[in-house]
């Protein structure tokens, strides 16, 4: 490599790394360095190294059912988020094979419609549900003008959940269907040659030969769905909370920077243990 | 003599660990067709595109018209190549990708639309150049790509297995067309291939090559008829070989031991010395098989032996003939006539076959 | 064993006295009921995803103030969204910011994705993973950290430039216009990647034996074939721009307000036939988006 060669490379990459390190290396370390900080109570820290905000997340709250609220919303949020991933999986995982499986122009058409909600603004979406469930939306308005009762819809576990599934599918289908869409047909024939029923060709070639795009859309949908803010703010309004929103809360009104930050240290810490468990199973499954 | 156009000397290829090319050294003369031939893997690509200048040679250096030129990348050597897959730029149109090279040595726009014409003509393309490469056949766009490196008068064409992606009646006549052109042009022509039949007739001279050596280097004919290895005898056409111990050899000819049996008699490579463990090789189309023992004349191997197995291709007969040691040969009977006794012999008859002694030759085992 | 195979759309197999096959009549029964199912849940899946956006559409020309009973037909909220200064300021807002960011993005991302398929360089892995890292860490997550940097970053060059609180730095379209540069460039880089790596690099080859150099190489055979790439890119960074709120909330400031940003403060509050309407017109836009990525996608084709 010459010495042209190492100017044109720093010419190319320089001022893309430069953008990605300075806005977005630099803070998310000065995150972690903030989380060791003291609170400073208008917003931003006082540079003396603690632990208070560790302490805080980990100290135990007599009240609560387990170790403090925040834990609890920790806790609501994985689960929430694989309650979502299981949903999408098992809507979208479906529909991708019945997808695949149409004739040319019939599967642009399907495929065109799932894009269409993909590429829609999620805040859109999202209000779109709210109109649906709200106190004077549309199920009550119809409800209310039957002369039945209105019933609380938005607010309530069920409303985030039904947010959360609806703005996640799109990011599901999309990658399950380019690894179905892989697939080679013949294998299936391979194996019906071979004596294997539908259920076993399925689990045992179908499957794992689709895996890929299992866990692509699996990640696609589990990650934004852990760190929603969108979703739990206007269809939970606060009283269903997830982890954004007390993110949101303690660099927002609790102005409480160090502890904000401890939070976040612990989710991403939490999130790639979580995503590197995954793919070391999937290695070893691989491997068997 | 004619001039050296390319020349490579003792050129080595290293990537990583593994050695493609390993210390090859070629003349190719002005105006000639050459061919590397070799199996996939051989290195033969991989010679054609350090000359190109696509690879640097690891050691050793790379002559043109003299000139060293191995270190020079491939926009600064006055060589031009016609890809394997043809490689036309798929968003220009075919004048535009016929022209760019001249493009690139600045010729006026004239000039160029003026030699494009001319060169899609010799490739008997007229009128296609404001097609898009992919509106074309493969045959079609075979000829554009051609036309591309021919245009810039090239002082070597390198082809790298440029017909390897078309059917084989239309390889047939592009083997013929390529031929005529380099006839046409004067230029040499530089063919990586590995169909031997392709290089074979084609080529003016052809080098075969195994695992990064050249192992002959030799006109069609003589590397035929002359394989100076195992490998070459093997790789070109076909061939039997029976494993024979010499006993003693004088000029060209050696006497050798066939399975501690057969004695016998055949023409013999330089490197072969008495009490050898050897190969004898014989070309199945040699060797004449008959009913009686009717082809002793002098000169000739005779040997008695029993039809194993009998397969009718058409054109010829061809039979597995077991000799008395149990080592078992091809043989290759013309169908001259339906009336031909050898038409009714069936398995397990015995039948003589001969060849003249000097086509069998003895190479080191 | 006797090689079988069952006629195409059918299940009825030739029987053979050497292999066993299941019943007929349970293996398509249960064929029957799996296509019924497939076809069910694709139904259900796309009323799923369209019914939401079509009550909304619906709802957006509703003559009421009460914004989910139905009172008859009207354009009139439409016509108030473009008399709203605020929303049609908002709108502006969203479009710089996106054309901005896209422009940069595009630019930088094109560069690092040709730096990564064409050249090798120490911590080359590394970067390839940090590279990926925008894409995949929750959008809140980055934002709380833009948060803090701006904030840390403005107080230091107010600080070191004496600058009074008057005319002091404060976050802005401009911080927004960086952070949604510093998301996309990832976005930008996977997608040209991926066609540089499609790309045939004979064709690369070809201009350099025809006499092209590095540089003209890269300008009239590489760029011209990975445009469709760079478009898609470009157009997958203008959506994520257009359509971010979670970024441009915790990084903006007065001033910065864009359209989501000034939706979100509405939908947050009520339902309204003017957010309804404000909805559909967004529908509109991602609509004329995808439409266009497809356009591109076919011509990469």
């Amino acid at each position: 490599m010459g010495k042209r060669r190492s100017l044109y490379l720093s010419f190319l990459l320089g001022p893309g790394a430069f953008w990605l390190l300075m806005f977005f290396v630099v803070p998310s370390l000065l995150v972690v360095v903030y989380s060791f900080m003291e609170r400073s109570s208008s917003g931003g820290v006082i540079w003396n190294v603690s632990l208070e905000a560790y302490a805080k997340l980990f100290t135990f709250d007599p009240e609560s059912l387990f170790v403090n609220d925040f834990v609890v919303i920790f806790l609501r949020s994985f689960w929430w988020a694989v309650l979502t991933t299981v949903a999408c999986l098992l809507i979208g995982y479906p529909l991708a094979f019945y997808i695949a499986q149409q004739k040319p122009t019939a599967r642009m058409i399907l495929l065109f419609m799932v894009m269409i909600p993909f590429w829609t603004n999620f805040l859109v979406r999202t209000y779109a549900w709210k109109f649906i469930l709200n106190n004077n939306g549309l199920i009550n308005t119809v409800l209310s003008s039957l002369g039945m009762q209105r019933i609380p819809l938005i607010n309530t576990p069920t409303a985030v959940l039904i947010g959360l599934v609806y703005g996640s599918l799109p990011f599901m289908v999309l990658p399950l269907y380019a690894s179905i869409e892989k697939f080679d047909y013949t294998l299936v024939e391979a194996g019906q040659d071979l004596g294997a029923n539908y259920f076993r060709i399925f689990t045992r070639v179908f499957l794992p030969l689709t895996m890929p795009g299992v866990a692509a859309g699996c990640i696609l949908v589990f990650i934004p769905a852990v760190g929603q803010y969108v979703v739990p703010t206007i269809l939970g309004g606060g009283k269903v909370a997830m982890l954004g929103n007390i993110l949101a809360q303690q660099f927002g009104a609790a102005l409480n920077w160090p502890f904000g930050s401890a939070i976040a240290v612990v989710f991403m810490i939490l999130l790639m243990a979580g995503v590197l468990i995954y793919f070391a199973v999937e290695r070893e499954e691989e491997a068997v | 003599m004619p001039a050296i156009n390319v020349e490579l000397r003792n050129v080595t290829k290293r990537f990583g660990d593994f050695v493609a090319v390993d210390n090859v050294s070629l003349q190719i003369e002005e105006g000639e067709f050459f061919s590397l031939l070799g199996p996939s893997g051989c290195g033969k690509t991989t010679n054609l595109r350090m000359i190109a200048g696509f690879e640097l040679p690891s050691e050793g250096e790379i002559y043109l018209k003299g000139q060293p030129v191995g270190q020079l990348p491939p926009f600064k050597r006055n060589v031009n190549t016609v890809f394997q897959n043809y490689a036309l730029f798929p968003h220009m149109t075919v004048g535009e990708n016929v022209g760019f090279g001249l493009e690139m040595k600045k010729l006026s726009k004239a000039d160029i639309a003026k030699r494009v014409d001319e060169t899609l003509e010799l490739v008997r393309l007229p009128n296609l150049g404001a097609r898009k490469p992919r509106q074309l056949s493969g045959g079609q766009q075979q000829r554009v790509a051609l036309a591309r490196a021919v245009v810039n008068r090239p002082a070597v064409l390198l082809l790298d297995e440029p017909l390897s992606a078309l059917d084989l009646k239309l390889r047939k006549t592009m083997q013929f067309e390529l031929k005529e052109l380099q006839r046409q042009l004067g230029i040499t022509f530089i063919f990586v291939t590995h169909d031997q039949e392709e290089a074979m007739t084609m080529s003016d001279r052809i080098a075969v090559m195994d695992h990064g050596h050249v192992l002959q280097v030799g006109a069609p004919t003589n590397i035929y008829e002359q394989p100076n290895s195992r490998f070459v005898a093997d790789f070109i056409g076909e061939t039997n070989f029976l494993p024979c111990k010499v006993t003693h050899r004088d000029n060209g000819l050696a006497t050798v031991v066939v399975g501690d049996k057969i004695k016998m008699q055949a023409a013999c490579e330089a490197n072969v010395s008495t009490g050898d463990d050897a190969s004898l090789i014989i070309r199945p189309e040699k060797i004449t098989i008959s009913t009686g023992q009717n082809n002793n004349e002098n000169g000739n191997t005779v040997l008695p032996g029993q039809v194993v197995e009998k397969v009718y291709i058409g054109t010829d007969t061809r039979f597995a003939v077991k000799l008395e040691d149990g080592s078992v040969l091809n043989v290759r009977h013309q169908n001259m006539s339906m009336d031909d006794p050898l038409t009714h012999v069936n398995n397990h008859e015995n039948v003589f076959i001969s060849w003249q002694t000097i086509a069998a030759r003895v190479l080191t085992a | 064993m006797t090689v079988q195979h069952a006629q195409e759309g059918s299940l009825t197999r030739p029987t053979t006295t050497d292999t066993y096959y299941p019943p007929q009549k349970a293996g398509s029964l249960l064929l029957t009921w799996g296509k019924r199912l497939l076809w069910a849940n694709m139904i259900f899946s796309f009323i799923f995803l369209y019914a939401p956006i079509l009550v909304l559409v619906v709802f957006s020309f509703n003559d009421s103030r009460f914004a989910a009973k139905w009172e008859g037909f009207t354009f009139k909220w439409y016509g108030e969204l473009l008399s709203n200064d605020a929303i049609i300021s908002a709108f502006w807002n969203s479009i710089v910011v996106a054309v901005l960011s896209t422009i940069i993005a595009t630019l930088l991302g094109t560069m690092t994705a040709i730096a990564m398929e064409r050249f090798r360089f120490p911590f080359r892995k590394t970067y390839d993973g940090i590279l990926y890292l925008p894409v995949i860490v929750p959008d809140i997550v980055m934002g709380i950290a833009l948060l803090a940097f701006f904030a840390l970053a403005l107080d230091w060059i107010n600080t070191a430039l004496a600058l009074p609180s008057d005319s002091a730095l404060r976050p802005g379209l401009t911080t927004v216009i960086i952070a949604h540069v510093a998301f996309n460039i990832s976005f930008v880089a996977i997608v040209v990647r991926t066609s540089l790596r499609d790309f045939n690099k004979a064709l690369e080859e070809a201009a350099q034996d025809l006499g092209a150099n590095e540089w003209i190489t890269f300008r009239r055979v590489t760029l011209p074939l990975i445009m469709p790439g760079i478009l898609g890119g470009a157009l997958l960074a203008f959506t994520l721009s257009l359509d971010d709120f979670v970024i441009t909330f915790f990084t903006t400031g007065p001033g910065g307000t864009t359209l989501p940003i000034d939706v979100f403060g509405r939908i947050r509050r009520t339902i309204s036939p003017e957010i309804n309407a404000i909805s559909t017109l967004m529908l509109m836009m991602s609509i004329v988006l995808v439409i266009a990525s497809q356009t591109l996608q076919r011509r990469r084709e």
